[in-house]
């Protein structure tokens, strides 16, 4: 507990925590973007024509 | 996503994973360690309720979502989604009798959250090829109606048991499902295959 109270009270510390509050605030920046088609649309054309999926892979034996 | 889209990449998907993973367990495991599989409705909403969860803290954490909500999650978050949801509702139960199970069945669950998006990530690409106009491409996948994987190095879990096992270590060591870095993982899995078919019709792409 003693070097935890005396961890906080280090420069290295300070400064971490000077970072982290920085780059908080620049959380927007750093969100990800995407305009690609949504997939309610890809969805829908499969849907739309009832495509029945014959899809399977095989994991095989451990 | 609303729930009848979700409802549909349950039937074409998620459910038919779930069956093949079931379907893998020989009859005498099924009966001795009483597995079952849980393909209901209920289980559908169950599910859509618990991929909502996971989606929203997604959205809400790494996204900008735009002034009007036009930016929207992709493809191989929703499919990331997915595995994280199955991680926390599983459609396989079986008894636990005390005694050690056998691997088949105590990994049903995590083959369940890998497959799951798998099969979810295929309609997604059959769907893209369709949409570019790339019939070739759309019929090539949709007549090989699976993935390759790449061989691993000498020695090493073949890949996609290498991937189950991973979902297993972490789920049961308590780490968080890293939800961006999965996604990243299924986005180099579609690469790889739209690359051999690509190649196969030697098609020029970026």
């Amino acid at each position: 507990m003693l070097s935890k109270v005396r961890e906080v009270f280090t420069k290295e510390y300070r400064e971490e925590t000077n970072y982290r509050e920085l780059a908080f605030q620049m959380l927007q920046n750093f969100r990800l973007k995407n305009t690609s088609e949504s997939v309610e649309d890809k969805i829908k054309r499969l849907s739309d024509k009832n495509f029945v999926s014959e899809f399977k892979v095989d994991v095989g034996e451990y | 996503m609303k729930i009848d889209t979700f409802k549909y990449i349950w039937k074409q998907g998620i459910a038919k994973s779930a069956q093949d993973v079931f379907d893998g367990i020989s009859p005498a495991l099924r009966e001795k360690y009483s597995v079952h599989i849980d393909v209901s409705d209920a289980m559908c909403i169950n599910l859509f309720h618990e991929y909502e969860n996971v989606r929203h803290s997604v959205r809400e954490k790494y996204f900008d979502t735009g002034k009007n909500g036009e930016n929207k999650i992709d493809g191989h978050k929703i499919c990331a989604c997915i595995t994280g949801a199955l991680l926390n509702v599983r459609m396989i139960t079986y008894s636990m009798s005390g005694e050690e199970l056998p691997v088949k069945v105590v990994y049903a669950n995590y083959e369940v959250a890998f497959l799951a998006a798998i099969y979810v990530m295929y309609l997604f690409l059959l769907s893209d090829f369709e949409h570019e106009g790339n019939m070739e491409c759309y019929n090539e996948l949709k007549s090989r109606a699976t993935f390759a994987f790449p061989k691993t190095n000498s020695g090493h879990d073949p890949y996609v048991q290498g991937r189950i096992k991973t979902l297993a270590l972490n789920d049961l060591c308590g780490n968080d499902f890293d939800v961006l870095t999965y996604a990243d993982m299924l986005f180099w899995i579609e690469r790889y295959n739209k690359e051999l078919i690509y190649r196969k019709f030697q098609i020029e792409h970026d």
